[in-house]
């Protein structure tokens, strides 16, 4: 008896050193800790090889496919599509696994392949594959069916869908832009409104060029333009539905109305409507054609903008003395300057993504654009120049595009896009001379 | 009092059961991340290559200083230094009958032998300037050719400095810690392998932390691991760009150039990607 309540002791004595012994026994020795704060901000190596297809005609449109979603994606600034001369690997079957080491050795990270295929009853099928190359897996693949002459918006929706993927904000190539086309001499210069696809592709005229049009803007829920148009020497704002054709006024206003901008549901319209010298904005409801005044006061409150939410409005005022950015409560309550540097502040564009206010500035005689934080805070210059004007913010929010006058008797207006880094400035081929240009929301 | 002892016995294993569980899983203080920073001691001599030149010079300096130009003719006069040590044996008894030159030798004095050496030097030196040969003597082969002639120099000097330099570099070696060089190194290799997720909104909450684990030639020893998986299972897109740029990073890097030395240091790293620092968010 003693003996067993002994042996007992002993076992307890034993479970319970092992445990303290184990309890104090941490995690393996700890792993040294590097912070990694510091990468770079070049472009992404991809390779995005010709879509295979079954027919001649099927390739041909496939090549054109890949040519159109290496542009897209090389236009972002984000990625570095590598020349098709530099493949090893000649990708012969969608639906195998591509060789990875192959796509290494060249540096590629990513690995786009493809294939497009005219289908019996007429409709054209194309389907990719978006490969990581070193993790050797794919980590998207879609496919769609479209009538042929419809395989450049394919392209687009698919370097969307690779640019979502990969950078995991929105793409933005499924887009138009609709801006001011200009042409004839400086001094009696025709204004036209123009739209094409964001990649200057398949432009067309909305306008016939009789009456003065400025300032289009998009509406980001359909395809519909908000823009200021002189008819009969008095400027009013005007609704165009791109489909239809369709135009008309917006509200009958006793003194000139300019500067309209859609709400972000597409519902309402904020504009400023002048009236002997001061100008005020308003907002009027699209559906119930309801006005309502935002701001009342003896100074010019121009250029309203929408917060994404809805919630608040950005507008340009010089209720202070000069030219400046503030923010107001969407019922046009609580009005506070958010711009303090040095110049003059105009035309603030909310951000779709909210988190970052565009404006042109003007300092020392130049044209400066640069976007800053709702708050007026991290204000970053992304382009300056003799005159750049008019950013537009692309659906994604990562891209601005705006234009920029040259001087002389032969200069004009072009357009231009630059990302919100700054870095990455280009120009957007227009088939005329271009101005005032406006970002589509992604097209459906 | 049988069953107190065993209802004791029993909350104290659950006390270590749950302590054993919880423990290892509970954040650290952020104060100890204070850690001792190995640091290497690298003397200058190594990257000027110049030959430290005793007191001895200082006076004739001033007053020979202009003379030189005329001298760079027996400068080369050195370069006999070179097949030097292998005279040296023989050289050696004339050294008492040119005891003059004396305080020359003192460059080399590092040196176990100096004295055979300087001999050669003040030989063909004495035929020129036989008026001001001692102040001549004492600046030429020690002060211009020190500074100037580059063959001699490096023999003479690199021996010194490198018994110098080693001692240092041998304790921090000693260490297994990674010093903040090689901390430095291998950031840098990072920085060249990883695309920043930029012109992502509020950049700076994209922090992704891995864990990597190594082969002693800085290859992957196992797939990296997602230490803040949890986060990424939110469905943040950004996130998840952000991770992939992290992980394509590391699989484009490897094998990463380490000390294979301290293996046992950085066979497992803990790495966090964090962009807010560039991005200035």
């Amino acid at each position: 008896m003693q003996r067993v309540s002994s042996v007992r002791a002993m076992s307890q004595a034993l479970i319970l050193a092992v445990l303290v012994a184990v309890s104090f026994v941490g995690p393996t020795q700890a792993a040294l800790q590097i912070d990694i704060t510091q990468g770079n901000v070049d472009p992404m190596p991809l390779a995005v090889t010709d879509f295979i297809g079954s027919g001649t005609q099927d390739s041909t449109i496939g090549a054109d496919i890949a040519k159109v979603i290496s542009a897209d994606l090389e236009r972002s600034g984000l990625f570095r599509p590598l020349a098709k001369a530099s493949f090893i690997e000649k990708v012969a079957d969608v639906n195998v696994q591509p060789r990875f080491g192959d796509w290494r050795v060249i540096n590629a990270q990513a690995l786009v392949t493809g294939q497009s295929k005219l289908e019996a009853d007429g409709r054209l099928k194309v389907e990719f594959r978006l490969w990581d190359v070193y993790s050797e897996s794919q980590v998207t693949g879609l496919q769609f069916f479209t009538t042929p002459d419809n395989w450049r918006r394919v392209s687009h929706i698919i370097a969307d869908a690779i640019y979502t993927r990969l950078t995991g904000e929105g793409g933005y190539f499924d887009t138009r832009v609709v801006y001011v086309a200009e042409s004839g001499p400086k001094n009696r210069r025709v204004k036209r409104l123009a739209i094409m696809d964001q990649d200057g592709h398949n432009p067309r005229m909305l306008t016939n060029g009789a009456d003065l049009v400025l300032t289009p803007r998009f509406s980001p829920s359909n395809q519909e333009i908000t823009y200021l148009s002189y008819y009969g020497n008095r400027p009013r704002v005007y609704l165009l539905d791109i489909e239809t054709g369709q135009q008309e006024v917006v509200g009958d206003f006793p003194g000139m109305t300019f500067a309209p901008r859609f709400s972000p549901d597409g519902n309402k319209i904020a504009m400023s409507l002048q009236r002997g010298g001061n100008s005020d904005i308003y907002e009027m409801d699209l559906r119930s054609r309801v006005t309502q005044r935002l701001t009342n006061t003896a100074a010019i409150d121009t250029a309203p903008s929408y917060a994404p939410d809805g919630k608040q409005i950005t507008f340009e005022s010089d209720r202070g003395g000069s030219q400046q950015i503030y923010v107001m409560q969407a019922d046009g309550s609580n009005p506070k300057r958010i711009s303090y540097g040095d110049g003059r502040y105009a035309t603030p564009i909310w951000s779709p993504r909210g988190d970052l206010i565009a404006f042109t500035k003007m300092y020392k005689g130049r044209f400066l654009i640069g976007v800053m934080r709702p708050d007026g805070s991290g204000e970053r210059i992304l382009t300056e120049g003799y005159h750049n004007e008019g950013p537009t913010w692309s659906p994604n929010g990562r891209v601005l595009t705006f234009f920029r006058e040259t001087r002389g008797e032969q200069g004009g207006p072009s357009l231009w896009s630059v990302d919100v880094t700054g870095y990455n400035e280009r120009p957007v081929y227009t088939p005329t001379f271009g101005s005032d240009p406006a970002w589509s929301p992604l097209l459906r | 009092m049988r069953i107190g002892l065993i209802v004791s016995f029993c909350l104290h294993v659950v006390i270590l059961l749950a302590a054993y569980v919880a423990l290892p899983s509970v954040d650290p203080f952020p104060a100890v991340a204070e850690k001792v920073l190995p640091v290497e001691l690298v003397t200058i001599d190594e990257f000027t290559n110049l030959k430290r030149t005793p007191t001895p010079e200082a006076e004739p300096e001033p007053v020979v200083e202009p003379e030189p130009e005329e001298e760079p003719a027996p400068e080369p006069v050195p370069a006999p230094e070179p097949p030097a040590p292998a005279i040296e044996p023989e050289a050696a008894p004339p050294a008492p009958s040119a005891p003059e030159p004396e305080p020359e030798p003192e460059p080399v004095v590092e040196e176990k032998k100096p004295e055979p050496k300087v001999e050669p030097k003040p030989k063909p030196v004495k035929k020129k300037p036989v008026k001001k040969a001692k102040a001549k003597k004492a600046f030429d082969p020690s002060s211009l050719a020190a500074l100037l002639d580059k063959q001699p120099d490096d023999k003479v000097a690199k021996k010194p400095a490198r018994s110098q330099t080693v001692a240092p570099a041998a304790a921090a070696g000693s260490n297994s810690e990674m010093t903040v060089s090689e901390i430095d190194a291998f950031k840098v290799q990072m920085r060249r392998c990883w695309s920043v997720p930029a012109g992502a909104p509020e950049a700076g909450r994209l922090v992704v932390s891995l864990k990597v684990y190594l082969n002693i030639d800085g290859s992957l020893a196992r797939p990296t691991q997602i230490v803040n998986k949890g986060s990424l299972l939110s469905g943040d897109r950004y996130l998840r760009a952000a991770t992939e740029s992290a992980l394509r990073a590391i699989d484009q890097c490897q094998p990463f150039q380490m000390p294979p030395a301290k293996y046992r240091s950085w066979q497992e790293l803990d790495l966090r990607f964090d962009p807010g620092e560039m991005l200035g968010r």
